[in-house]
């Protein structure tokens, strides 16, 4: 009995030189995980402040993180001067629960970045405003400013951009002028190191693999900073029970397999707790191309959608006020200062109306029927710039004879109450008889008004520290200062060489088994395995048997097929690694489900704010006052907090 | 390929083909392969030869791939259940993107700021 590692077929030859002997030493001050949009502009904003920088990239950072094909607005410029709010106002709206977000300090600090972030992007070559006059009389386009506001055109806070789709490219830019910056692609990142080798001491550096040639890296640092995205907040992918055919349908980079959320965990980090699980319609791979269905919302909102007979369904507010021009759908509620909710969510499609006849399925969008300005500016420039979408939808769809001045593209098909409730399920065109298992919202590792996590040198920014979109790029810039100044401060720590020796052993080991008896499972089988755990056991119904169950299971996975690994080449190997990784994550789940469950069965402790680490072996489970944020030893008001913490800066120390 | 030969191999590693590389466009200059975040696309082991799409099913259609190639030599190609419908408003004709008689393309306008 043998293992036939390649189904009979004869290989190629792999078309990179494999070096997995070769070992990288780099010595820097700030080490930055992941070079996405957080990660980019944290490694810029340290290296501004005269350190030494490294910014470690799983692939490459023209394209790299769900930011890095495109991006069609960049949300909460809140401190730009025409926002008819200011962040204190938006904060507080949000404690009134009118919003999917929540108000913390980590919000605040973006609230009060984005606008300065995007006007440093302009630096760089991006071009948000209608210099072309393309959109000149448009009701979203500041005359003066040549500004152009998305979806809610009232209040100002969303800018759309014009030349999104190459975001990223504009962010290279930036970050290779920086000499102070170094940048390593095609490098994951495996392993956090601490100081000594010591459990729970400050982050001092950490390792990494390339995946092209196979080659080993020792990072040592003063500060990390996680920038690595993913399952933090939008975990959606974690366990899709299918590995095939995956792309199409769902949001998030791929590469966004949780590294940061399992090496943080690891180092012992305070996550927090406020996770959702269960089956869920979003994201997963029965859905559609994004953007590339017939829909009302985002990129696409306000388009109009009219029934197979071509009646138009009709649009209103969050308090039921009718909306009857197409002019009327992107303003404030009446009566209040900005849109509440999703935008899409205005479009109402009364579900007994689908059920009677009267309105006929399948819905469609009516581009042809929009006026000539927000035709243009949803087909041209929100779809021509949006994530995935100037090639694969844009391009594509013209090129197949879609002409968005004469055609209706159609809606997906659902049921009547998902499109009266206006649910996701809609413009995301997930089926509701699909049933998929996801995580919603684990809001990641909690960081202070440093965006330092309680293990010290540890920095977390972008959607690692609940800070995701466009609005991450803000969240990196401040992470990557205050990650300099720490530096700054900091002594060179001691990388252990026992601890690097002890990682290099978990790294290669799927390579130095192959061929080995017993050296079967592929990384999607296990990958596959741990999907089905959590399908198992942390679903809708979770209880702390099922929990302590998964555990069991993950558990037993660890000791045994996580052993039986092989690696082909650095491909495999890397995917192997972010198997890995997922189940680390996987456990993270199981364990913060176990503390909300203990929590809820000893009478909650509601208004304060639960905190979960992993020390030694255990869940550690602590307590902090509602907004603590704000409490001793921090200042009663976000400004004052924001300001003392940003003065170096400012000084420009 | 002859029609009358067969061969042993793996069955088609996914449900899709999601890049189509035209060999007489294609000049190898691998620009593609470094601009995909899956590796998808990778060199191929024979110099000189078009870039060989080896992980299909980790494909995310985010296109980068495409837009790199300067040569127009790639193809980005949905699989059947991702094509939905369009419906001609005037006519009330309707076609599938990619479907057996849809209309030649008759709308060119570059998307807003488009620059690479």
């Amino acid at each position: 009995m043998g293992n036939d590692l390649f189904n009979g077929v004869t290989p190629s030859e792999w078309p990179y030189p494999i070096k997995y002997d070769k070992e990288n030493r780099i010595d820097v001050d700030v080490l930055v995980v992941g070079g996405g949009v957080a990660g980019a502009m944290a490694g810029i904003m340290a290296a501004r402040r005269g350190v030494k920088v490294a910014v470690v990239e799983k692939s490459h950072i023209d394209i790299s993180g769900s930011g890095g094909a495109g991006l069609d607005h960049y949300g909460m410029c809140i401190s730009n001067p025409d926002c008819s709010y200011t962040p204190e106002e938006f904060i507080e709206a949000l404690e009134g629960g009118r919003s999917f977000f929540s108000g913390d300090h980590r919000m605040y600090i973006q609230l009060k970045g984005t606008w300065d972030s995007i006007l440093e992007m302009e630096k760089f070559g991006l071009r948000f405003r209608d210099e072309d006059d393309e959109f000149v009389g448009a009701p979203f386009r500041d005359d003066k400013t040549k500004i152009m506001y998305a979806y809610d055109y009232g209040s100002k806070s969303t800018i759309k951009i014009r030349s999104g789709a190459d975001f990223k490219k504009y962010l290279r830019i930036g970050l290779v002028n920086e000499k102070n910056a170094s940048i390593f692609e095609r490098v994951m990142i495996t392993d956090l190191l601490t100081d000594g080798g010591k459990d729970g001491a400050r982050i001092v550096g950490a390792t990494g693999v390339n995946e092209e040639t196979g080659e080993f890296y020792v990072f040592s640092a003063k500060s990390v900073i996680i920038c690595t995205s993913g399952v933090s907040m939008q975990g959606t992918q974690t366990w899709a029970f299918n590995l095939e055919m995956f792309g199409n349908g769902y949001r998030n980079d791929p590469r966004c397999t949780g590294d940061g959320v399992a090496m943080a965990w690891k180092a012992g980090a305070e996550f927090c707790s406020e996770e959702q699980f269960g089956q869920s319609h979003s994201t997963m791979p029965f859905g559609w191309p994004w953007y590339g269905i017939g829909n009302p919302d985002n990129t696409w909102f306000p388009c109009s959608i009219v029934d197979n007979n071509g009646k138009e369904m009709p649009w209103v507010d969050f308090n039921g006020t009718p909306l009857k021009s197409v002019d009327e759908r992107p303003l404030p509620d009446k009566g209040g200062r900005f849109m509440s909710g999703y935008p899409g969510s205005r479009l109402y499609i009364d579900a007994e109306k689908i059920k009677s006849g009267e309105y006929e399925l399948p819905l469609w969008a009516d581009l042809a029927g929009m006026p000539e300005y927000e035709r243009r500016c949803i087909w041209g420039l929100m779809v021509g710039n949006e994530g995935r979408t100037r090639t694969a939808i844009y391009d594509y769809f013209n090129k197949a004879g879609f002409n968005p001045e004469r055609d209706m593209l159609q809606c997906p098909v659902t049921t009547p109450e998902i499109y009266q409730d206006g649910r996701k399920d809609f413009y995301q065109g997930e089926p509701g008889s699909a049933k998929v298992w996801k995580a919603d919202t684990l809001k990641g590792v909690m960081t202070d008004w440093n965006q330092m996590t309680n293990v010290g040198g540890l920095f977390a920014a972008g959607m690692e520290s609940q800070q995701g979109g466009a609005p991450g790029i803000a969240s990196g810039g401040y992470a990557g200062n205050r990650a300099a100044e720490y530096a700054m401060n900091a002594s060179k720590g001691n990388i252990s060489e026992s601890q690097v020796a002890k990682v290099k052993e978990r790294v290669y080991a799927p390579v130095k088994r192959l061929g080995e008896r017993d050296a079967v499972v592929n990384w999607k089988e296990l990958a596959m395995g741990m999907n089905r755990v959590m399908q198992q056991d942390c679903g809708d119904f979770r209880s702390l048997a099922l929990c302590k169950h998964g555990l069991m299971w993950l558990d037993s996975i660890k000791k045994h097929e996580m052993h039986q690994t092989y690696a082909r080449n650095p491909h495999e190997l890397v995917r192997v690694l972010e198997s890995e990784s997922k189940i680390t994550v996987a456990e993270v789940y199981l364990h913060l489900c176990i503390a909300n469950l203990k929590d809820k069965d000893s009478g909650g402790n509601s208004g304060k704010v639960m905190l979960n680490k992993f020390v030694d072996g255990e869940l550690v489970t602590t307590y902090k006052e509602d907004k603590w944020w704000l409490k001793p030893p921090y200042a009663p008001t976000y400004l004052e907090n924001y300001e003392k913490c940003i003065a170096l800066e400012k000084e420009g120390k | 390929m002859a029609n009358d030969k067969a061969y042993l191999v793996p069955n088609p590693i996914a449900p899709t083909q999601p890049i189509l590389i035209d060999p007489d466009k294609c000049t190898a200059c691998n620009k593609c392969t470094v601009k995909c975040r899956v590796q998808t696309l990778l060199p191929n082991p024979e110099k000189g030869k078009p870039p060989v799409v080896v992980y299909p099913e980790e494909c995310w259609y985010c296109g980068c791939c495409i837009e790199e190639c300067k040569f127009g030599a790639m193809q980005m190609r949905y699989p059947i259940n991702q094509r939905l419908f369009f419906k001609r408003k005037d006519t009330g004709e309707i076609f599938r993107v990619g479907g057996p008689d849809a209309p030649p393309q008759s709308y060119f306008k570059p998307t807003v700021g488009d620059e690479y």
